[in-house]
């Protein structure tokens, strides 16, 4: 699904992805995770084509990220959903829907789907700039849903939500990680949620990549955060 | 081209930027303006016993629909400074480009967007001020000069609309604001002038002021002649073999102003 081959990205003389090479198979919960400053929001980004790679090879499904089409199908949820503040809720999971060509009783039945789905159906009329960050954050996660997306890219999903919404977050990702047609790929620092919900991972610190493989073969029975201390203080 | 997603986003534009708390007080202004200078016209037509009172509402007609000209450039400005820069005030640049989208298809929708707002709030002002006079006095207002006269003014607001979202890409709003308002100005200066000067006098005594200012006249759309097409056209002039030329010229300079304004967007990270 994600091929990355010897991608490098500079931003000026700064090296802020450094020959990083891994993939991510149809299907998986794919963490990429590694400490502040480590690069993980330049990958996101240059997966998503909203920065150039200054070398390497990016392929999203197979077509080259340069290439819009590499994004048909995907949803993204940056760390902070978003959006102009006159949308009601129901609107702008509406225009994501749209966005990604649905119409007609369609669109409005997958638009309640979603809203129901996140559980934010009872404020679905009101605006973005009055509701709270939680429940944006929701409205945006409901953006990911309304549409049949095959790949999901999630950047610090965690971040700034209280424990019920990590919980329910934390539901929705095991619930299209069942989905063996799905790919999840997760951008985050906070390791405690990754262990139980990822098939595989790669750690990122200083634009390089650490190490990067199956969840369960890298850790061999000890515990994510031991084993990633270990190795960005190795580092 | 994918025109569907052009559809959705332009919607999205129009729906964003109709919402401008500064374009609805200009809006009001405008309307109040055309109430005020028909109570004038009304006043004058009742108390001074004009002889020909179809011409003075003529004339009257032309000087409203040059304020309202003047007042639609400062709305275009407003409009395209705010159509691609809100999306960046808002953080849901990203989210948008995220989609499978070409950067020159967002590009459009917005800059086409904003230009539907600006002609509406110019045909809605044009049109009320035509009810206006028409109520109080008896000259002819809606005829085909006005309609190549609003052609002409409808070019020139979405050239200044894509130059205002060009350069709000690069510098903050109320500077880009001033600029422009400069820049309009001095290209209106500069263009009269070599305009004047005829073709053997054109590229004689060159300096760097000049060099410069010739290439903005050959590679800039004119917006000062295409202003005086508007007036020369709403006077009762026809459209032409120079005028064909004329907007050959703009049209062609127009597309290299877009065609940068896309090179430079799309070498733009977010």
């Amino acid at each position: 699904m994600i091929l990355a081959e010897n991608i490098s990205k500079k931003y000026g003389k700064y090296l802020a992805l450094d020959n990083v090479s891994l993939s991510v198979n149809k299907g998986e919960v794919f963490a990429l995770l590694g400490p502040n400053g480590a690069g993980k929001t330049t990958f996101v980004k240059t997966l998503l084509g909203l920065v150039r790679l200054s070398e390497g090879k990016l392929l999203l499904d197979g077509k080259e990220v340069s290439d819009p089409t590499s994004r048909i199908g995907v949803g993204y949820l940056p760390e902070k959903f978003s959006f102009h503040n006159y949308y009601t809720v129901y609107g702008c999971v509406e225009f994501f829907g749209k966005m990604h060509g649905l119409k007609g009783s369609e669109l409005r039945e997958r638009t309640l789907e979603a809203l129901e789905k996140v559980g934010v159906s009872e404020i679905s009329m009101k605006k973005l700039n009055t509701i709270s960050k939680g429940q944006l954050q929701r409205t945006g996660i409901a953006t990911l849903l309304v549409s049949d997306n095959q790949l999901i890219i999630l950047d610090e999903p965690f971040s700034g939500l209280d424990p019920l919404a990590i919980k329910e977050l934390k539901d929705i990702i095991a619930k299209l990680a069942s989905d063996s047609q799905k790919t999840v790929f997760i951008n985050s620092h906070i390791l405690s949620e990754m262990e139980r919900i990822c098939d595989s991972m790669a750690i990122l610190n200083k634009g390089k990549v650490l190490v990067s493989g199956k969840m369960s073969e890298l850790l061999d029975g000890s515990g994510l955060e031991d084993y990633f201390y270990k190795l960005v203080k190795d580092v | 081209m994918n025109f569907g997603i052009i559809k959705i986003l332009t919607e999205n534009t129009i729906a964003k930027e109709y919402r401008n708390k500064a374009l609805l007080f200009i809006f009001i202004f405008t309307l109040g303006v055309i109430t005020l200078a028909t109570m004038l016209l009304d006043f004058i037509n009742k108390n001074f016993n004009i002889a020909d009172g179809a011409q003075i509402g003529d004339k009257g007609f032309f000087v409203m629909f040059l304020a309202i000209s003047s007042i639609s450039t400062v709305t275009s400005i407003i409009l395209g400074l705010n159509c691609i820069k809100s999306d960046f005030e808002s953080s849901s640049i990203s989210q948008i480009l995220a989609f499978p989208i070409k950067r020159i298809e967002f590009l459009i929708a917005r800059v086409f967007g904003a230009w539907i707002i600006a002609l509406v709030f110019f045909l809605f002002s044009i049109g009320y001020t035509v009810l206006m006079f028409s109520l109080t006095s008896s000259g002819t207002f809606i005829n085909g000069s006005l309609f190549l006269a609003t052609i002409s003014m409808g070019a020139n607001m979405l050239t200044l609309i894509t130059l205002s979202a060009f350069i709000s890409l690069y510098i903050p709003k109320l500077f880009s604001f001033i600029i422009l308002m400069i820049f309009r100005t001095y290209t209106a200066v500069t263009g009269s002038y070599l305009m004047s000067l005829g073709p053997d006098k054109l590229f004689s005594d060159l300096s760097i002021f000049k060099i410069i200012n010739l290439f903005l006249y050959f590679f800039f759309p004119r917006m000062q002649e295409m202003d005086s097409y508007s007036k020369v056209f709403l006077e009762g002039a026809d459209f032409d073999v120079s005028s064909l030329a004329f907007f050959g010229h703009y049209f062609v300079a127009f597309i290299i102003l877009f065609s940068l304004f896309g090179l430079f967007f799309s070498r733009k990270e977010m």
